[in-house]
């Protein structure tokens, strides 16, 4: 969390960007910039190697030059758009209307006109990070269904399920879930849980993350779900990385 | 200015420490190709337009000067560019390139 102070509060959610362009000069900058503030990076130079790169990694934005070798940028935004629901934001040397309306025609999310600053492709990223996406099941927009494997998560009706089948957790049990399914492949230590979950009001010690850990995984393993949780031995949690190879939408929501 | 942003235009300075040979050449590469035309040489006009693209794109994201000049370019390409004018083009392409390659007064 950032201040400004003239808007407040600012949450900064970090994310996994893949940048998408084939001047390396540019790709350098741009991975710079989004690294150096905290968001995890990987590069594409080709569309044909960014489609794959999304499959593979599932980045939570694309940051997509419209001019590539071997595709251009609106061919590659809408195939990502047949499996994909990554924010992409578009860029181009072209600034006209044309090409600003045909991006947002075939699922970009933003578009910027080259050249722009680093502070301001940043600040456009955060931005997109902190809009809330449509949810699949047409629900009104909100915070999405997260979706592992048989996993389901839906952080605004608090409900998890596992195959469809509600799982009643507690208030800190869903929080734990909560923050490790917003950073599926992030590590995170028990300092870390405490003050993401706990915040101000923690008075116990680091078994206290244990135990309800433990009860996660319990409640979880009855269902249907065993192993969601993966220790990380001398570090601490996150969510298992065979549940991520499972998928994040392998299942129907229930 | 933050503290957040100086660490950034630092960074920005460090790269474009790294990837001004790039710019360089691409910019070398623009030039030959606006003074080939303008001697009624052959050129790889195709090439000549997408460096000057790529150009007109980072330049100004690094901070340099030039990305106007690289549009003015590449538009000129594009419409098909009469000898003078490449000759005027490929001038100030090279006084551009001649800038960049200069260190940054102190």
């Amino acid at each position: 969390m950032t201040y400004h102070p003239v808007v407040g509060k600012i949450t900064f959610v970090p994310a996994r960007v893949l940048v998408v362009d084939d001047a390396q000069e540019v790709s350098d900058l741009l991975v710079g910039t989004l690294g150096a503030s905290g968001h995890e990076t990987r590069v594409a130079g080709t569309g044909a190697a960014a489609e794959a790169a999304a499959r593979e990694w599932l980045p939570d934005v694309v940051v997509l030059d419209l001019t590539l070798p071997d595709l251009d940028g609106f061919e590659v935004c809408r195939r990502l758009r047949t499996f994909s629901d990554a924010y992409v934001l578009m860029l181009s040397a072209r600034g006209e209307e044309i090409d600003r309306v045909m991006g947002l025609t075939v699922g970009a999310d933003d578009y910027m006109t080259k050249p722009f600053s680093p502070r301001e492709l940043l600040a456009r990223v955060d931005a997109l990070m902190r809009r809330p996406r449509g949810r699949p099941d047409g629900a009104p927009a909100g915070e999405p269904l997260r979706r592992f494997g048989p996993l389901t998560l839906d952080p605004q009706a608090r409900e998890v399920a596992v195959g469809g089948r509600p799982v009643e957790t507690t208030k800190l049990e869903f929080d734990l879930l909560e923050v490790l399914t917003a950073h599926p492949r992030r590590v995170f230590s028990r300092d870390h849980l405490r003050e993401l979950v706990w915040g101000g009001g923690w008075f116990g010690d680091d078994h206290a993350i244990d135990v309800h850990v433990s009860n996660v995984r319990r409640k979880l393993a009855a269902a249907g779900a065993a192993d969601v949780v993966s220790t990380v031995r001398g570090v601490g949690y996150r969510l298992s990385p065979d549940l991520l190879a499972a998928g994040r939408t392998a299942q129907p929501a229930p | 200015m933050t503290t957040r942003d100086e660490r950034l235009a630092e960074m920005v300075e460090r790269l474009w420490v790294t990837n001004a040979h790039v710019a360089i050449a691409r910019l070398d590469s623009v030039a030959r190709g606006l003074e080939a035309l303008a001697a009624g040489e052959p050129a790889d006009v195709a090439g000549v337009v997408e460096q000057a693209h790529m150009l007109a794109g980072s330049l100004g994201m690094y901070g340099r000067p030039g990305s106007d000049l690289l549009k003015q370019t590449e538009a000129a390409l594009h419409a098909g560019v009469d000898p003078a004018t490449a000759a005027a083009l490929a001038v100030e392409v090279r006084a551009l390139s001649a800038g960049l390659e200069r260190p940054p007064a102190s």
